[in-house]
Parts: C-alpha cells; structure tokens; sequence
C-alpha cells in the first residue's frame, strides 16, 4: 500500500517537471486570420474537428477541413505565407522552429488552397500524395483530386515541382501536372477556365453610420455602406 | 466666538500642512536607473506616517504604489523603472496628519493634478538590436466586423523565453496589457466589446530588462454593421446642466440632468432616456422625461418597436411632428409596411382657479388632460415609392379638472406620399389632411340642428352627414353644438433636386386657418404660397450660396385684423 502512495506521490511530483517543457513547446505555426462557412480545426491523431473562427490557433500536424461554400484563410506566424484554403479541401499544417525561420509545409491531402508566399521567411513547401513544391516568395495554386493528379498554377514567381520521377520548374501563366506519385511533373500553358477562381465572398458591406437626434430624442442615422469595387 | 477661533485654528492648521513641503520632480531619468523620488518637510512633522507615492506610466489607468522611507525631515523613494515604458510617469504623494487625515501633494491628485516626469529609453541605443514584429491580424487600416475583433503579433523566433518578455498594448491611448494573451512567440488580444469606427494600436515589446525592442502602430476600423454574438453590449450617456439666467427681469433658473442608456442583446435593443427638470411641477405642463423602447431588429432598417412613456412619434410636419405623447406607441419598420400606433396623453390636467369668494365663478380656466390617438399605415413599393395614411385624434377630458373651459376635440386624417428617384437626386414629399375640429365637446345635439345653425348648403350638408357618421361612431369625435363637420385642409408638396451643384427645394403650402392639429399645435396656419429655395456650391464646396424667392400670403381667411 504505501509503495503504491509513493508511487502516486512520485508522479505527482514528477509530472509538472516533465509537462513544463511539453507546455513550453506548444506554440502556434499559424492562425486563422478569417473563415466563413464550415471550416473544421482538426487535431493530430483525431477524426472529429471542432469549428473554428477568427483567431483559432493551428498547431503543428493539425488540419483544416473545409465543407461546401465555406473557406478559411490562414496566416503563418512568422509572417512567411498565406494561405487560403477553398470549399471541400482537407489540409495538413506543418511547422517546424529552425533558429530564426519556421519550416513550414502544408500537405494537401484534398481540395484546393491559394498560396501568397513571402521571401526570406523560412522554407515554405506544399506537399501532396504526388509531388511536393518548394517556393520562395511567390503566389500559386494547388489544387489535388480525389485519389487523382495535383495540378499547379503559377500566378508569380517560381515553384518548383519535384517527386521521385523528377523536377519542374512553374512559372506565372503555367500549370504543373503530376498524374502521381510515379509520373514526372509535367508543365506546360494554363487553359482558360482551368484555374481555380477564389469564391465571391458573401460578406456583410462595410458600413459607418452617422446619428443624428433632436431634443425630443428622435434619432435619425445617415448610413454608409461600403462596397469593394469589382473589376 | 470660540467656535469661530477654533475654525480658524483648524484652517490654519490644514493650510500650514497643505504648503509644508517642498517637492521638485527630477527632469528625467534613464530606462532602468531608480527613479529617486524625494519630498522635504518643512514645517513642524504632522505626519503620522511616512507618505506613500503612486505612480504610474502615462496610458496606465491605475497607480502603483511604494512607502516612502524616512529620513527626518527628508522623505525619499526610489521607483524601479524597468517595468516602466519609456515616456512620461505621472505620480503624488499621499499622506497622513496627526489627526488622521488624508491629503494628496499636490492637492487634486489623483483626479486633477500629478507631477510629471520622462523616462527616457536611453539604454536602447546601446547594444541592443530592435526586433521586427509581425502583425498577424488584423491587417493595418483593415475594416473588422464587430464579432471578429482579434488582434495578433509574433515576435522573431530567435528569441528565447518569449515569456519573460514584458509586452504592452495600447488601444485608443488605454493600456489594455493586462489581456494579452502569450503563446510562445504569439501575442493576441481579443477585446471584450469595442465600439465601431477607427482605433489607433500601439504594441511594444521589452526586454525582461524592461527595455523596449520594438514596436508595432497601426490602425483599424470596426464596422457598424450589426453584431450576430451572443454577447450584450451596452452604452451610455449621462449629463447635468445648471443655468441661471435674468435678462430684464424674466428669470430663468433651472437644474437638470439625464441619463441615456441603449442596450443589446442578439436582436433585441432597449432604448432607455431619462431626464429630470428642477422645475417640474404639477402646474406645468411635464418638464421631466422617461421612456423606454424596446425594439426587436431585423436589420438596421427594419425593427418591431414597443415604446412606452414620454413617446414622440414623427408622421409629417402637417399632422404630428415633436410632439410629447405620455403613454406608449408600438409599430414596425419593414421593407414593404410601416406601422405606428400611439395612444397617450398630450396634455396634463392643470386644474383651473375658482374665485375664492364664490368658488361657483371661475377666474382663469385650467387645461384639460387631453387623450392621444394616433394611427399611421404606410406602404413601400420598393425603395423608391411610399404612400401613407394617417389618423390624429385629440380629445379634452372635460373630468380631468374643475375649473376649466370648452373641452375640444380635434381630429385629422389625410394621405402623405413619398418619391424619390435617380439614387435620390430627386425627392418629392406630397401631404393632403383634413381638420375635423370641435370646440365645444359638451352637451348634446342632433345633426340636422347642428346643419341649421351651421347654416350649411345641400351639398355641404351632405358631406358633413357622411363626415358625422364616420368619425362620431368609433368615438373620434362627439356630435354636440362646438362640433365643425366640414373640414379644413392642409396641403404640402415639397419638390428637391440635387443636381449641377445645386440643392433646389420647390415647395407649395396651402394651410387653412381653421386647420388644426393636436400633434403640432405651432403649425404656422392661414398660409398659402408657393417657396423657392437653392443652395448653391462652388468652388469643389468652398463657397455656398443661398438664394429663395417666396411668393406667399398669410390671412388667407381675412378673418385677423393685423397679419
């Protein structure tokens, strides 16, 4: 009986020494900086998500699923990418701390994600079940199929396409093409209507208003709303 | 007289201690050197104990405080500054007299006056490199829904125990630092509620040494679009006004203060004001005023309403317009119906003044209570075309008082139509109403009667039948000898386009003097004529003109001998 009180005693007393480092270590690679719809945060090693919103954390190895007219966009915290992931997607966010950078790689299991990439901000690098890209400061599209291809679609800069079959290099204007994980990457002008478009956001208008009352506490509102201008 | 020595002993007393020290505060000091704080006795010793200094850094909202320590006549006090953010530092002293009194040096603080002194952020040149912060959300001059508030930065990864770091958050110039929220390298701040429109941010990070490595400003706007969370959110207003005015012997003294309070909570709204007038008596008509409106929001646009007390609703300048109705009014706003009806009492009942020695004779009549109903259905075809009707019934309570004169009746009913067209360059207000008056509610008569003494023609006499009928039976109006069946007008067109820099307002007013109106009694009437009105802009509106031809005539009726 008392080998088991100092057994208990002994894990009581250990486990804060050991957790301290474990609760140290938990930071956040990226946070939600918008999401609209059904936009799912779930955590490593679990199948059920919870929904997420404005400021939600995503830590390392955690994915982003994203359900029909719905969208998140997702902001690495060292400031290094942007990512926006379209309706039906299913993603994967990878961080690791190397010195002063923060590693990243986002692995694309499903669906589509936009990717703005700025320089000098540590490795940033897309993975599918096909291929990887590794970028540095640039804007492209992946978009991976259902147990099919990864297509790529260079809007700036240069991407580069690799797996075990070989490398490509996408530029602005192209598409890379990789069949899977066995074909090379292939590149080659993007067709009209090939791209994925980003969805029209159905947000609320920016509005100010304005107040006015009399002395009998009528109160009359001079509304503005803004709306973006579309080209 | 002994009292009188006694105050005097006491005052002098009090005024010895409040100039009994001497203090110069210290021009500046450097980030992370002791600020040395000292404060000279130079009277007699009064105090109790050694005074006690607050401080803190400008921004902060509330002091810290550290005893002073003694030494004779001299007290002194030396605030780590570390944790201090560079810039100024507001302090006083406070301390204690012999008879347990308390007294700030200077005198007012904390509310009105502290000393001052700079922290400067010198050390910062020294080695010690600046840090980039990364602004996460939201992005600069980003306009935010009120439910998406969430404000984040990281600091470079390099950094180790990002946690002994000292980091402040100023939003608005309000040291918000006690609702950081640290994860490793990410620092967010999730406000509790914050109103809509432009805040100024300032985020700082210091060294655990407390000196500051970099720093984040920017800007941000809230939208006043409507919040969808949960949470209630309130604000408020509060104010008291003294006046005392005598311009040629008319003297016109009062005090009053009032409260405003609006609360929300998901798509309810309570609109609560308040206001209290030192000269509200029962002799007048009401000074003070409450009321309460709950509203239940579809859109900003578009609401159910129940308001209850002091009410004012707004029809048209013709029929109710500022007018204080005591009792309640409920209604909805929607895209193709608007609905208001107000029940209530226009008037108070002053009671009137009997002649002391026959109290059968009546000096100077009183004011009958005079009950309210209003009814006004509008219809709106799209955004562009509206057209309304509306009902005004006032009656005297000829109950309500003892001494009083003929109780009147009023009634008006009429048609407004709203227009506005090309994005509202061109806007068109249109109102017909009809008067219905009675002047003396009291007694009986039948109509055909009423239609001889009127001396009224076949015609007239027809429509006054129909009149009769349709307002005596709900109870508008009661069929006695004051009763006017046939009714007056009042016509208002108003025509205003807005366009080549001008704002040109065409009006027509036709307003017949026997037209009245329970709810605008100061309507101007017996006028007829047609108003010409431009505002001009020149100049990319640096210069305004205003130009207006009139063409109108009062006395219509020719029933007054002096206009």
């Amino acid at each position: 009986m008392k080998k088991i009180i100092y057994l208990i005693l002994t894990v009581f007393i250990l486990l804060p020494i050991f957790a301290a480092p474990l609760q140290a270590a938990k930071e956040p690679i990226a946070i939600v900086i918008k999401a609209r719809g059904k936009v799912y945060l779930v955590p490593a090693g679990q199948k059920k998500g919870k929904l997420v919103k404005r400021g939600s954390r995503i830590y390392n190895n955690q994915r982003i699923l994203t359900k029909a007219k719905s969208y998140a966009i997702i902001k690495f915290i060292d400031n290094g990418g942007i990512v926006r992931v379209l309706a039906n997607s299913f993603c994967k966010f990878e961080g690791k701390k190397k010195k002063k950078s923060l590693s990243k790689n986002i692995f694309l299991e499903l669906g589509s994600i936009f990717n703005q990439v700025f320089k000098n901000r540590g490795e940033y690098r897309v993975s599918t079940p096909t291929s990887v890209a590794s970028v540095k400061g640039t804007k492209f599209w992946v978009q991976q199929k259902y147990k099919g291809a990864t297509f790529y679609f260079g809007e700036e800069g240069l991407v580069e396409i690799s797996n075990s079959r070989g490398v490509a290099l996408l530029r602005a204007g192209m598409t890379g093409i990789v069949e899977s994980p066995n074909s090379k990457p292939i590149v080659r002008k993007t067709r009209k209507n090939e791209k994925p478009a980003l969805d029209e956001e159905e947000e609320n208008p920016d509005e100010f208003r304005l107040e006015f009352e009399d002395a009998q506490g009528n109160t009359k509102e001079l509304k503005f709303k803004l709306r973006k201008k579309t080209k | 007289m002994k009292t009188k020595l006694l105050l005097i002993i006491i005052l002098m007393i009090g005024t010895s201690f409040a100039g009994s020290f001497y203090h110069q505060p210290p021009a500046t000091v450097l980030l992370g050197d002791p600020l040395r704080l000292e404060l000279q006795e130079s009277g007699a010793n009064l105090t109790t104990f050694p005074p006690t200094v607050y401080y803190r850094s400008l921004g902060e909202f509330e002091f810290h405080s550290l005893p002073m320590e003694s030494d004779g006549f001299n007290y002194f006090v030396e605030i780590p500054t570390a944790k201090l953010a560079p810039g100024k530092v507001q302090y006083y002293f406070a301390l204690q007299s012999a008879n347990g009194q308390f007294y700030t040096y200077p005198e007012g603080a904390p509310y009105s006056n502290y000393y001052e002194t700079e922290i400067l952020p010198a050390r910062q040149q020294r080695s010690l490199k600046k840090i980039e912060i990364n602004l996460i959300s939201p992005e600069e001059n980003e306009v935010l829904d009120p439910d998406e508030v969430f404000l984040s930065f990281s600091i470079p990864l390099d950094i180790e125990n990002p946690e002994k770091w000292n980091y402040r958050i100023t939003i608005d110039g309000i040291d918000q630092s006690t609702r950081l929220q640290q994860e490793g390298h990410v620092i967010s701040f999730v406000p509790g509620s914050v109103r809509s429109g432009v805040h100024l941010v300032s985020f700082k990070v210091y060294t655990p040494d407390g000196i500051l490595v970099g720093q984040k400003q920017f800007q941000f706007r809230i939208s006043d679009i409507p919040s969808n969370n949960k949470a209630f959110s309130y604000k408020g207003s509060l104010f008291l006004d003294n006046r005392v005015q005598s311009i040629a012997r008319n003297n016109l003294n009062y005090t009053r203060g009032g409260l405003r309070l609006i609360m929300n909570y998901q798509k309810f709204q309570i609109d609560t004001r308040m206001m209290i007038n030192s000269n509200e008596s029962p002799d007048l008509q009401p000074l003070n005023i409450y009321s309460a409106r709950l509203k239940y929001q579809f859109s900003y646009k578009y609401f159910l309403y129940l308001w209850g007390g002091d009410v004012f609703p707004n029809y048209d300048p013709l029929v109710l317009q500022g007018r204080r109705i005591r009792g309640i009014s409920v209604g909805l706003f929607s895209k193709y119906f608007d609905l208001d009806y107000t029940q209530g009492q226009s008037k108070r009942a002053i009671e009137g003044t009997a002649d002391p020695l026959d109290p059968q004779k009546m000096l100077f009549p009183g004011t009958y209570k005079q009950d309210f109903r209003s009814l006004r259905p509008r219809f709106n075809f799209g955004s562009h075309f509206s057209w309304a009707l509306n009902l005004v019934n006032g009656k005297d309570d000829p109950n309500s008082i003892a001494y009083g004169g003929n109780p009147k009746q009023y009634l008006v009913v009429g048609s407004a139509i709203d227009l506005n067209l090309h994005n509202r360059r061109i806007v068109i207000h249109g109102s017909v109403q009809a008067s219905i008056k009675n002047v003396d509610a009291t007694g009986e008569i039948d109509f055909d009667t009423l239609a001889t003494t009127l001396d009224l023609s076949e015609s007239d006499k027809k429509m006054a039948r129909r009149v009769v009928d349709l307002f005596t039976k709900p109870g508008f109006l009661t069929l006695t000898p004051g009763l006017s069946p046939l009714p007056s007008l009042a016509i208002n067109i108003d025509a205003r386009l807005n366009y080549f820099n001008n704002n040109l307002v065409l009006s027509y007013k036709n307003i017949n003097a026997d037209y009245f109106t329970p709810g605008n009694p100061f309507l101007q009437k017996d006028i007829a004529g047609i108003f010409v009105n431009d505002y001009i802009r020149f100049f990319n509106n640096r210069i305004f003109m205003n130009v207006f031809y009139n063409v109108y005539q009062t006395n219509v009726s020719q029933d007054k001998a002096k206009t």
